[in-house]
């Protein structure tokens, strides 16, 4: 299996089981977070591999980069954008997950005082 | 030395991450419980994603001297687990503060509408006197 392959059906299932909650999250902050996350892959990875951190086998990569990150790297990008908001969303509604569960359906999760 | 720089650059981002948190109390400022569950729980879905990545043999440790050589796994070196807790923090950080801006952005509107009405009422009200 190559590597667009795994990352495609991650990337589906991700969204697939996120996809009740996902919904009714709001739009922008979501696409604007994925495509920050992107922005960050494409200097770091860039990096990473540069400095030899990981290799990857030619034959199993498309071969596409944005400047030297692989294009399928963007993936975890795209991923973090969906499953962190998701997770966050659904452990604040317990107890044992959160300090201040429900408290964001009154506040939007604003800050309770001054910084 | 050569071996700690990368732990050690991602220590120091964490910690710059976590500054920006407290500064703007987003994630652990916010809901401590709640934000080591969701960055803890995003790790192990990053590791299990690169677990599979690792077996199917797409890609595999470097030769990077940067790195202290401890191995979580075979070719999955410690250093992965603090960079899938930064891609995480950083996902929450960001998502967080835009979020936060979209509701107050939708606040103000609304509070501005709110005050245009209430003050055109109050012209259309003048209007009515005699």
């Amino acid at each position: 299996m190559t590597n667009i392959v795994l990352n495609v059906v991650v990337l589906g299932v991700l969204t697939a089981v996120s996809w009740p909650v996902l919904r009714r999250l709001r739009g922008w902050p979501l696409v604007w977070t994925a495509l920050h996350l992107c922005v960050l892959t494409a200097v770091f990875d860039t990096i990473m591999i540069d400095v030899g951190l990981y290799v990857f086998d030619p034959t199993k990569i498309l071969g596409v980069h944005v400047w030297g990150a692989p294009l399928e790297d963007f993936a975890y990008a795209i991923a973090a954008a969906v499953l962190v908001p998701v997770l966050w969303t659904v452990l604040g509604r317990s107890r044992r997950t959160s300090s201040r569960p429900g408290a964001d359906d009154a506040d939007g999760g604003a800050p309770q005082g001054a910084g | 030395m050569t071996g700690l720089m990368y732990l050690g650059a991602l220590l120091v981002s964490l910690g710059g991450l976590a500054l920006l948190d407290r500064r703007f109390r987003l994630a652990f400022w916010y809901d401590a419980r709640r934000s080591a569950w969701t960055v803890g729980l995003g790790v192990v879905g990053f590791l299990l994603w690169d677990l599979a990545g690792l077996a199917l043999g797409i890609f595999a440790r470097g030769d990077s001297p940067h790195m202290t050589g401890v191995l979580l796994a075979p070719e999955l070196p410690l250093e992965e687990a603090f960079f899938l807790a930064l891609l995480s923090y950083v996902a929450l950080l960001a998502w967080r503060w835009f979020d936060r801006s979209a509701v107050q952005r939708e606040a103000g509107r609304r509070a501005l509408l709110e005050a245009r009405g209430s003050r055109e009422a109050h012209d259309d009200a003048g209007r009515d006197l005699p």
